[in-house]
Parts: structure tokens; C-alpha cells; sequence
């Protein structure tokens, strides 16, 4: 099982190559939407781009109330403790 | 100042307005029937759908301007009459998209899904088919059926009317539609003076002389250097890129230069 902190460091990375965005500028408080500038076209770009992570099929259902990193990182944590 | 010709366009316009709404109603209710009776799949009735609608909003824009509370002009419609292309076009007002759709055969339509509460829109939105705008994800399905279909497709990239004076701001998704679909989009500049029928005017709130729509098609934006980029790096590039390139044809002086 992977660390929680490996889990957001892996976020922080996809979301810098996924969608410009600047690591620095991220924290786990950050909202995807209003602060980070991620769309719904977005989510399932990083939905699929987590299940490459995570191994395993997800569905979007799985991150339906995601709204912070902080929720993501919760979310793939859940996803691989399930396994 | 207010002198008969503001109280003309004042009651012409009302007119206006009550003839959309009411042909918005009726043209629906006698052609649904029509439509379903006449033979082909649900494709065919949209296509007839929409030439109808096509028609019946050419008859309007020719009514406005008999009502002489407007003038209109478009250049280059001829590139609107081709199958599967994508038009993208700034948004001053809320005739935008009647009169698209009077130059434009087989238009579907990206619209809010609000449209379908407004008894003027929502018969001439259910024959035709348009996309109703509320899933970011469905929405990249619906415009690929739909260009691939050979239907011009028709969206705002702002997702709403401009905001007068403020920047052009647009969502990303006519973008995402171009990166994954690889169409070029055709670009419509769309300019109202003076300024009316904005999102802060109200239909009564009437400009102090007879507006002017002009509509400039211009050629395919090239978007073949965005093709290397993964879709998400390209769709936010891309976004900048027509915000810019509609920005900079709106400012330019529109009998100016070529």
C-alpha cells in the first residue's frame, strides 16, 4: 500500500502535467473547480489517468463529491485500501 | 429626444418578440405531426427539423428588418453551407443564434438546457435535436455524433452572452471539441451597434437608433500546431488562442482592412 503522502505527491504531479497548473500553487485545500481551474471535461481526464495509477477500474461515481485535492487524495487512498 | 421613430421600434419590437414566441409555439405544433408522418429515422426528421426551423427563422430576420427596427448584413456565408463543420461565434445578443441558424441549412446547436423551459424555444429545440448543454463529458459524445453526422455545429465558446466591455472569456469545452475531434473551427464575428438585446437589456430597453448585426465568416482557424499537445495541455491552449485570434477580429475595424 502506498502512503498517503505518495498518494498527493502523485496527484500534485499529474495535475501540473495534466492541466498547467503550478505545483507550488497546490495544497491539499486547494478546490479543483474554482481554484484550480479543472472543468467536468477535466475530471474524467484525470479519472482515466488515475485508474492507470490506482490499477484497477474506477468510475467516475467514485468521485462524485470530490470537490478538494485533499478529497482526491482521499478518494485513490480509499480505492487502493480496497484492493 | 424621444421622438415617433422610438416609439415605432419601441412597438415594432414588442412585435417582434410576440412573433417569435408565438411561431415558437405554433411552427412546432403544425410541423411535429408533418415530420413524424413523412418517412426515415429519427436523423432524417431532425435534418427536415432544422431546415424548417431554417426557413421559418429566415422569414423572421427578413420581418425585422421590414420592421425596419434593424439592419443586418453578413460576408462569407457561403462557408457556413458545409457538412460536419464546427462555427463558433462571440455572443452580443440574443438573436445570435436565429441568425446563425437563418444562414446556416442543417445547424444543430450547443443550447442551455434552460431553453427547454422557455415555451418560445423548447418545440423547435425538441424537433431539432440541439444538445442540450449540461454534462461536460456527454457533451464531447453529442458534438462527435453530430459533426460526424455532417451537421454544422453551432456554439458559443463564452457559454453565454459577452458581457459588454468585459474580455472575451471562453470555456473550454469548444475547445476540447476541436482537440478531439480534429475539425478546424469556422469562426463567426459577430458585432451589434449600438449594443442591444444584451444580458443586461431588457427587450424594452431599445437602443436610440436602429441596430446593426453584421456577420463576418471568416476562413478555418488552423489548429494543426495544437496536434502534438496531449488534449488537455491543448484544449487550454487552444481556448487562449481563439480567445485572441476573436478578440483581435472584433477590434479590428470591421470595413477596414481585409
Amino acid at each position: 500500500m502506498r502512503s498517503r503522502e505518495a498518494v498527493y505527491q502523485k496527484i500534485k504531479t499529474v495535475l501540473a502535467d495534466l492541466f498547467e497548473v503550478d505545483p507550488e500553487s497546490i495544497s491539499e485545500d486547494s478546490r479543483l473547480y474554482e481554484d484550480l481551474d479543472i472543468d467536468s471535461i477535466d475530471a474524467v481526464d484525470l479519472v482515466v489517468e488515475l485508474k492507470g495509477y490506482i490499477g484497477k477500474k474506477i468510475s467516475p461515481e467514485d468521485f462524485k463529491s470530490v470537490r478538494t485535492v485533499g478529497d482526491v487524495v482521499n478518494a485513490v487512498c480509499e480505492l487502493l485500501g480496497n484492493e | 429626444m424621444r421622438n415617433l421613430n422610438y416609439y415605432w421600434r419601441l412597438v415594432a419590437t414588442a412585435f417582434a418578440f410576440s412573433l417569435f414566441g408565438f411561431g415558437g409555439v405554433v411552427v412546432p405544433v403544425v410541423a411535429l405531426p408533418v415530420l413524424y408522418l413523412l418517412p426515415g429515422g429519427v436523423h432524417r426528421r431532425q435534418v427536415r427539423a432544422r431546415w424548417l426551423v431554417h426557413r421559418t427563422f429566415r422569414i423572421f430576420i427578413q420581418i425585422m428588418r421590414g420592421l425596419h427596427v434593424m439592419t443586418w448584413e453578413v460576408s462569407g456565408a457561403e462557408k457556413l453551407q458545409r457538412p460536419g463543420i464546427l462555427v463558433l461565434a462571440n455572443h452580443p445578443t440574443l438573436l445570435d443564434v436565429v441568425f446563425l441558424v437563418a444562414f446556416i441549412p442543417n445547424a444543430d446547436c450547443i443550447v442551455k438546457s434552460r431553453l427547454l423551459a422557455n415555451p418560445a424555444m423548447r418545440g423547435f429545440v425538441r424537433l431539432t435535436g440541439y444538445i442540450t448543454n449540461d454534462s461536460g463529458a456527454r457533451l464531447l459524445d453529442s458534438a462527435r455524433q453530430s459533426l460526424a453526422a455532417g451537421s454544422a455545429l453551432v456554439l458559443f465558446p463564452e457559454g453565454t452572452r459577452t458581457r459588454p466591455g468585459a474580455d472575451l472569456v471562453f470555456q473550454r469545452g469548444a475547445a476540447n471539441i476541436v482537440v478531439r475531434t480534429g475539425v478546424q473551427p469556422t469562426p463567426v464575428i459577430i458585432r451589434c451597434d449600438p449594443p442591444t438585446l444584451s444580458k443586461q437589456h431588457k427587450w424594452y430597453h431599445i437602443p436610440p437608433r436602429k441596430f446593426h448585426l453584421s456577420f463576418r465568416v471568416l476562413d478555418d482557424i488552423d489548429v494543426s500546431r495544437f496536434k502534438a499537445l496531449s488534449a488537455t495541455v491543448a484544449a487550454r491552449q487552444l481556448t487562449r488562442h481563439m480567445e485572441e485570434f476573436i478578440a483581435e477580429e472584433l477590434n479590428r475595424n470591421e470595413y477596414g482592412s481585409p
